[in-house]
């Protein structure tokens, strides 16, 4: 991450930013939350769709940093009640949302 | 402090939730100063009534597009944020008369796209690819490699909207400097008609020189023709980094047929060299960029070389990019005490803003005082950059 500038080239194809034309939760708010390094629930506020890497010049891989964060997170036991959830429902029932699939007939899977 | 903003643009437009302020201290400077509030301003009366706002409770206000300026010039403690990107509106494309008329917030990189699919042009397209916004544009007025022949933004606008320290409500037709490039210290501008280009097609040549003074005399000669729309110069170890020879190198863009490449691709092929080296260094690890300008064009080269850097730029506007490493803070600060001594100037290209307000020119500073006191005596407007006042 000490490579990266803040330059803003992230935000040109960040899908969050785009729609809603906020720095909050772009591809750039999390090159900077990554930047700083401190592992905080803010973590599990980001999208990890790749477009961060396509744009950055400098050709570094955000998502990979924040995922490493999240998982610091999780080791120490700080992980988000949200994401306790949903990975305890996708253990259980293959699901993120707490049911098994045959009850979602809709369920793309 | 949030009540009397959420009257003005309403609660959906206005926060003070940290996360959102965190959001905002931060540009492509490297500097961190959080704001109190942020808003997203629609249209002008709202601006004007955050200014009025401003003025009652002495706050500063600080107007922001897409905060990738590199000179802290849109972050501020303390400060109210307007981010202008809601304001992006393109409210006519005249063809024939070959003008726009925008809104600030507009990207430039759409406002690109939207052209080209009109066989238009608008010849600003800065060296430093970031993600910027049209205000941006004119509030450092930007150049690229075309403005050594058709000039810097400021040269492209026909008529400007603006809103000063006080609210009060402006339309220019001339002296557009009261406002571009001065940074959003002097006024908010809240509507530009831009003149635009026809799509032209142009030749171009790349040639190496293994001698610096060979170098300067081909580009001075190059100075005294008409037919050219750019100089560009890359030093030996830009040039390496982009696959060319270890020399020094020109680009050089003609209106005419004089360029050794005339067909399309092929000067697609060279130009694609000069305007690709940003992420070519990028990816090599140099993040920092130095805008160096002097009429002594040999002692930036030189300082280039002894410092074993990569330069490049439009050494016809006698400009050069310096560019840095993060290991190589100490050379990048060597090169800031130089600036305030020797006969060089740093910031022209990118702006000033808060990191480099030192280098201001005398005359520039003079020029925003005696604006600041004639339309923001409060010092509401960007308060901070480029220069202390009051």
């Amino acid at each position: 991450m000490k490579n990266c500038n803040l330059c803003g080239n992230c935000n040109l194809i960040c899908p969050v930013f785009r729609l809603h034309r906020k720095e909050t939760r772009s591809n750039r708010n999390k090159a900077f939350i990554c930047k700083e390094g401190t592992p905080t629930s803010e973590a599990y506020s980001f999208l990890l769709d790749g477009s961060i890497k396509t744009a950055c010049p400098a050709g570094i891989d955000v998502d990979e940093v924040l995922i490493k964060l999240r998982s610091h997170l999780i080791l120490r036991g700080r992980e988000t009640p949200a994401n306790k959830e949903l990975i305890d429902n996708l253990r259980r029932y293959k699901t993120p949302y707490g049911k098994k699939r045959k009850d979602y007939p809709g369920l793309v899977t | 402090m949030i009540d009397p903003l959420r009257a003005i643009f309403g609660p959906e437009r206005v926060t003070e939730n940290e996360r959102d302020l965190i959001a905002y201290s931060y540009d492509a400077s490297g500097q961190k100063q959080i704001p109190t509030a942020v808003v997203f301003p629609k249209t002008a009366d709202e601006i004007r009534k955050a200014i009025l706002y401003c003025n009652r409770i002495n706050a500063s206000l600080i107007p922001r597009g897409f905060g990738t300026g590199t000179t802290a010039a849109t972050i501020g403690s303390k400060a109210i944020i307007l981010d202008m990107t809601s304001m992006n509106a393109l409210y006519n494309l005249d063809k024939s008369a070959r003008t726009a008329d925008l809104e600030p917030g507009i990207s430039l990189a759409s406002l690109h796209s939207y052209l080209q699919k009109n066989g238009l042009t608008f010849p600003i397209r800065p060296y430093i690819k970031t993600h910027t916004t049209l205000g941006g544009v004119f509030a450092r007025n930007d150049l690229s490699p075309g403005s050594y022949r058709l000039g810097r933004a400021i040269q492209h606008i026909k008529q400007l909207e603006y809103l000063d320290g006080t609210g009060k409500h402006y339309s220019l037709k001339d002296n557009f400097d009261r406002v571009v490039g001065c940074e959003g210290t002097t006024g908010i501008i809240t509507r530009i008609i831009i003149s635009l280009e026809s799509v032209f097609t142009s030749t171009a040549s790349i040639t190496a020189y293994t001698d610096k003074d060979a170098l300067l005399q081909a580009v001075s000669s190059l100075k005294r023709r008409s037919d050219i729309l750019s100089i560009d110069y890359l030093n030996k170890k830009a040039a390496t980094a982009i696959g060319l020879p270890h020399s020094h190198h020109l680009i050089i863009e003609y209106y005419s047929n004089a360029g050794d490449a005339r067909e399309p691709a092929d000067v697609n092929s060279i130009l694609q060299k000069r305007d690709g080296i940003y992420d070519v260094l990028r990816l090599k690890g140099y993040q920092y960029w130095e805008d160096v300008s002097s009429d002594d064009i040999l002692h930036l080269i030189t300082i280039c070389e002894e410092d074993d850097l990569p330069c490049f730029g439009p050494i016809g506007l006698s400009t050069l990019f310096f560019c840095y490493t993060q290991k190589d803070i100490l050379l990048r600060s060597a090169l800031h005490d130089l600036g305030l001594h020797a006969d060089m100037h740093l910031g022209s290209a990118f702006g000033y803003g808060r990191t480099k307000k030192n280098y201001v020119p005398h005359d520039t500073k003079k020029k925003i005082i005696a604006l600041k006191q004639e339309y923001d005596y409060g010092n509401i407007l960007n308060r901070g950059a480029l220069i202390d006042f009051r």
